[in-house]
């Protein structure tokens, strides 16, 4: 494994470590985009961005982890592009270093929780992006997923508080309607700024990046209670033709920023083994 | 601000290196040191802040990350006050190679405090003044500290993997801390300070921290020793990671005030 620390993007304003597989190593199909979480610079929480991109070098799997504009250790935005446009033109950015520096023309990223959101958008806007990871980022309500939040006041309380919660709730018509939920981390588990997209439109926007060769793993911790069960993403998406051309996975004993050192390693092993599986352009085998 | 890597080549360390804004050069070097684990994540916007503002002053600043930790070679489970001092010492002669100066001074934050204290005694030019912003000088407390505050971070974000992993085990806040790192922890004491080597010291408490009287006795003959203690009230061992990166700006002046102090 080799790590070389550099400065890059315009006025070589973004700050980041390229983790490269030993000299010798074939040619990779992919390379590995990662970066903030939320405010935590390039690291990620818990360090995990870093284990992660050595794990990715032992697979022979290169990777850039680096601060978005104005964020750790990158200088300040312009100031000419909206928060998101900055964030997808530094992750495009990151790309291009990371091509320069391993020959990998097309790039898995990581997105975990708001990152997801940047992630999505840039892989929208380029077509360089072959894996997109979505961790609690998104997330879709179901009936059951209601009535497991609802039910674990009775489980962790009891009889009391469960009943004081649903005489809440039922003072909240919007919750009776079921609407898809909007605003920043509310009670649903959404992220924040980002607005949630509807299920139609994260339903066409998967299909179309799936149709475009881009591969789309959403990861879902036991962190937010509005995601609270194993086939919730599927039950949420069912009869719209992306339930099966996503990969899920629920980390049911793993809190969102990761803390138990056990579950970072499972949590580490499954992005890897989601990078290792993504294939190469189509028509060109790595070398 | 330039990043690099530097140090032994079987262990590079990753540092910033910052110099002053131009036309504000002073002959004067600094280097930060981190705290450990989750308080370095948590912190890392405050030397960040630190270091531009040091560097508006007209110093040259390098800040890096001790071996097996944030960006610098190595794993998690090879921590190592040992080396962490070995680190300060190496990076400090970085920054003095890289600047051309031949003066600096140090500043640390908690554990980062305690190894900059430590590695002073070991320096070929010791430092001209230490900056101590709530050095762990109670190793057995300090792990205690880590211990309640994993546990109520699982009970709050991870009560099923509470149950899975156990509330104890050798890890705090996300990171491992290894039996050789837990033994060297439970050693330190205001004593460990004793052998600090600098022209001044500064010790800067937040309100909650407890008194420094035991600490500065310890370091009665390491030159001109002061306490400043700041409003701000600081949480240092929590999970919270998200929205909480710690910058109060009484502390950033008590610093850079207690750096510009002439020697």
């Amino acid at each position: 494994m080799i790590e070389r620390s550099i400065a890059f993007g315009p006025g070589n304003g973004l700050v980041g470590t390229i983790c490269l597989p030993e000299a010798g190593a074939a040619r990779p199909a992919v390379g590995q985009v990662l970066f903030n979480a939320g405010v935590v610079h390039r690291v990620g929480p818990h360090r995990i961005n870093v284990r992660l991109a050595r794990a990715l070098a032992r697979r022979g799997i290169p990777s850039i982890r680096f601060d978005l504009s104005g964020q750790g250790d990158s200088a300040r935005p312009r100031g000419d592009l909206p928060f998101e446009g900055q964030a997808v033109e530094d992750l495009r950015a990151s790309m291009d270093a990371l091509t320069a520096a391993s020959g990998a023309q097309r790039h898995a990223i990581f997105g975990f929780c708001s990152g997801g959101c940047h992630g999505y958008a840039t892989a929208q806007a380029d077509e360089r992006v072959a894996g997109l990871v979505l961790y609690d980022t998104y997330i879709y309500p179901t009936p059951r997923s209601r009535l497991n939040r609802a039910l674990t006041p009775i489980r962790e309380k009891g009889v009391v508080t469960f009943t004081l919660g649903v005489l809440r709730r039922l003072l909240a018509a919007r919750w009776l309607l079921g609407r898809d939920p909007k605003g920043a981390f509310d009670r649903q588990g959404n992220v924040g700024y980002f607005r949630l997209p509807t299920k139609a439109e994260f339903a066409r926007t998967v299909r179309a990046l799936h149709d475009r060769g881009t591969r789309v793993a959403l990861m879902y911790s036991c962190g937010f209670p509005a995601y609270n069960y194993a086939g919730q993403f599927r039950d949420a998406f069912r009869g719209t033709g992306i339930d099966g051309i996503v990969s899920c996975d629920y980390f049911q004993d793993m809190g969102h920023s990761a803390t138990v050192t056990a579950a970072q390693a499972r949590f580490i092993e499954r992005l890897v083994e989601f990078a290792a599986g993504l294939e190469p352009p189509k028509g060109r085998a790595p070398q | 601000m330039t990043p690099l890597r530097f140090g032994a080549p079987a262990r590079r360390l990753f540092g910033l290196y910052q110099p002053p804004s131009a036309g504000m050069g002073t002959a004067h070097c600094v280097v930060l040191c981190n705290p450990f684990g989750q308080e370095a994540i948590r912190s890392h916007r405050l030397l960040r802040v630190l270091g531009d503002r040091l560097a508006r002053a007209g110093f040259t600043v390098l800040r890096f990350d001790y071996s097996g930790t944030g960006d610098s070679d190595g794993d998690d489970s090879e921590a190592d006050l040992g080396r962490w001092v070995e680190d300060v010492v190496s990076a400090d002669a970085e920054a003095r190679r890289a600047s051309g100066l031949r003066t600096s001074s140090w500043f640390g934050v908690r554990l980062g405090a305690t190894l900059a204290a430590l590695a002073s005694a070991q320096a070929p030019s010791p430092p001209r003044t230490l900056v101590l912003w709530d050095p762990v000088a109670d190793g057995r407390a300090y792990l205690d500290e880590l211990a309640a505050a994993h546990r109520e971070a699982l009970r709050i974000a991870e009560p099923r993997s509470l149950v899975a992993a156990g509330a104890g085990g050798r890890e705090a806040l996300g990171f491992p801390i290894p039996g050789a790192l837990e033994a060297q922890l439970l050693a330190l004491s205001p004593a460990s300070f004793a052998m600090a080597c600098a022209a001044q010291v500064s010790v800067i408490s937040s309100a909650q921290a407890p008194g420094t009287e035991a600490l500065r006795a310890a370091m009665g003959g390491v030159g001109s020793t002061s306490e400043t203690r700041i409003a701000s009230q600081i949480a240092w061992a929590t999970d919270e990671a998200m929205g909480s990166a710690i910058v109060p700006t009484d502390a950033l002046e008590a610093i850079a005030a207690a750096l510009a102090r002439p020697a």
